[in-house]
């Protein structure tokens, strides 16, 4: 079985490496310090298991989760995330609080050893909305094309549109696909620059040019760089109590 | 609240008042009536020896009626009452003793003619001497809500003291302790080196009461351990550069002050960051002031989480709570710096 650490901290590592010892069938492939070598590690080494921190440097545990297709079987760590923490216990997926017992890490290899775990392939969109709805507002979002990761601070993006599973995301530089529901984005955005102006539309309000009359008792948005988007009725008065008109 | 003539010097001032005027009294009897100077001295010295006496127990009908707004017109009654009967009962009280001493016609005659002079004397000292325990008693009660005003900012300086001491953050602690964990099968001599800059750490960090100044070495010391363990954290990652004169150690700053500030340095140096990361410390003394900056490199690449600001916004608040005025922490920032200077007023020693 392949294993990858995922820690910025030396210490942490050697710890998970000392307690790997007497797995023999497991082999540590290899040690990242970030999400973004994480990520790379990932797709290059197609391991079956990764300990995973969630505080990193750049990009978190989480966040470097979403990004992956076909996740290996996680076991995750953490100090202190009380979010974290709620969205794993309801979420049963197996976690270490550090500092662990070295029998608390043997319960959780053995899960693993067994496929006890449960493979966050089913369950990474619970868990990640369950640790979205947790969360305190969103201040960035990370998006990756091809084997490019891109941090996107949330005041860059334009706005949303929902595209079948996905949501495309827009910025002034280009467009971003995201496994992603729009009713878990509304609720996690900041609310006094994003509105929900239709089914599939959220925009950030910084971005709007105009809103017109297109038909009879119909709106559209005019945007900066020139688009026009539809806006439904309910998101006509959302509008205008946000920017008071 | 106790009686605020019946103190020694406050007592004294009130006879010797009281004296002056009936030295007054005599005079315009002496000359006005033509009264023999034995005579003018023994009528206004009865008189005002009584009068004076009653003027200490009219502070009982001044402290023992309500000042509630409401009750003026019961006040008011209390007031009218008390002066009838006292200045009644003391012209009596006068006209008895006189009598006694100097029974003759011809002074009955004058104590006839200077009946309402004496009547209007007493209720105007009685107005008077009202008068003047009103004003000591709104005194008293202005003066005692200034000083529970200032214990009251004194307490809350405190409570607020106690709650940013609390922010330790609790990340730091645990993965201090997950390094532990993993040095005491590594390497048990530096987990135990560990273990005790931890706890030196803790102690200074929760242990300080509300002594709220302390001495720059002190202060330093502390922010070098917390260093020290966040070395043994990040290893290489992290290095320290120190520059503070000697003439600095002994200068005074705010208990804990510059901790938050470093955990900003090190969170957004460190935490973001996976390149070594260098963070600078220095002091120096501008007059009066104790300047202290501390920068930490950091990656303008990344997005990094924003903390809120929480740390510096406490600072400043601490800083305005101790200092007054509010522009003591000054923020800049450069393509790979972020610096943080702070100006602590230097109080000169009492």
């Amino acid at each position: 079985m392949k294993a990858i650490i995922i820690d910025d901290e030396t210490l942490a590592r050697d710890l998970v490496n000392r307690y790997l010892q007497k797995f023999e069938q497991i082999e540590v492939v290899v040690s990242c310090v970030d999400g973004f070598s994480g990520f790379k590690a990932i797709q290059e080494h197609q391991p079956d298991l990764i300990f995973l921190d969630i505080q990193m440097p750049k990009i978190t545990g989480f966040e470097m989760l979403e990004l992956i297709e076909d996740p290996p079987m996680v076991i995750f760590s953490t100090a202190f995330d009380e979010y974290a923490i709620k969205a794993f216990e309801q979420n049963a997926l197996d976690y270490l609080l550090k500092p662990y017992a070295e029998s608390r890490f043997d319960e959780a290899i053995n899960k693993a050893l067994e496929k006890r775990t449960v493979s966050v392939k089913d369950n990474k969109y619970k868990l990640l909305q369950a640790i979205t709805s947790h969360a305190s507002t969103l201040d960035r979002m990370v998006v990756k094309i091809g084997q490019q990761i891109h941090v996107l601070p949330i005041d860059h993006i334009c706005h949303f549109e929902a595209q079948d599973d996905y949501v495309a995301i827009y910025t002034e530089e280009g467009k971003y696909l995201k496994l992603l529901r729009m009713k878990s984005l509304e609720a996690s955005l900041p609310k006094e620059d994003f509105v929900r102006i239709h089914r599939s539309h959220i925009i950030n309000v910084k971005a709007i040019d105009r809103l017109e009359l297109y038909e009879k008792d119909s709106y559209r948005l005019r945007l900066k760089n020139g688009k026009y988007l539809p806006v439904s009725r309910s998101g006509h008065s959302k509008l205008k109590a946000l920017l008071k008109f | 609240m106790q009686h605020p003539f019946l103190k020694t010097n406050t007592l004294s001032l009130y006879l010797f008042i009281w004296l002056v005027v009936a030295g007054l009294f005599a005079s315009a009897l002496f000359f006005q009536f033509k009264l023999s100077w034995q005579g003018a001295i023994t009528d206004a010295g009865i008189f005002h020896g009584i009068f004076g006496g009653l003027g200490l127990v009219y502070w009982f009908n001044v402290r023992y009626t309500s000042t509630d707004k409401s009750q003026w017109f019961n006040v008011l009654i209390s007031h009218v009452a008390a002066a009838a009967l006292s200045v009644g009962a003391g012209i009596l009280i006068f006209q008895w003793l006189i009598r006694y001493l100097v029974a003759d016609m011809a002074y009955e005659v004058f104590l006839k003619d200077t009946l309402s002079l004496r009547i209007t004397l007493g209720v105007l000292y009685y107005a008077i001497v009202v008068l003047v325990y009103y004003v000591t008693l709104y005194y008293q009660d202005a003066r005692s809500r200034v000083k529970k005003q200032v214990e009251l900012q004194a307490m809350l300086k405190g409570a607020e003291l106690e709650m940013l001491k609390s922010q330790i953050n609790p990340h730091f602690i645990f993965n201090s302790l997950n390094s532990i964990a993993s040095l005491t099968l590594a390497s048990p001599e530096k987990a135990h080196d560990m273990v005790i800059k931890l706890s030196h750490f803790l102690r200074h960090s929760l242990g300080k009461k509300s002594e709220q100044m302390n001495s720059l070495k002190e202060e330093l010391a502390n922010i070098l351990l917390y260093l020290d363990i966040e070395k043994v954290r990040f290893g290489d990652r992290l290095a320290v550069v120190t520059n503070v004169p000697e003439s600095c150690q002994e200068l005074m700053l705010p208990n804990l002050i510059l901790q938050p500030l470093m955990e900003n340095a090190i969170k957004h140096g460190i935490y973001e960051n996976t390149e070594p990361v260098t963070i600078k410390l220095a002091a120096q003394q501008q007059q009066n002031l104790l300047q202290i900056s501390i920068s930490n490199e950091y990656d303008p690449n990344s997005t990094g989480r924003k903390g809120g600001g929480i740390g510096l916004k406490n600072v400043r608040e601490r800083l305005h709570l101790i200092y007054g005025v509010s522009d003591w922490l000054h923020v800049s920032k450069n393509r790979q710096r972020f610096t943080v200077k702070l100006d602590i007023p230097q109080l000169s020693k009492e």
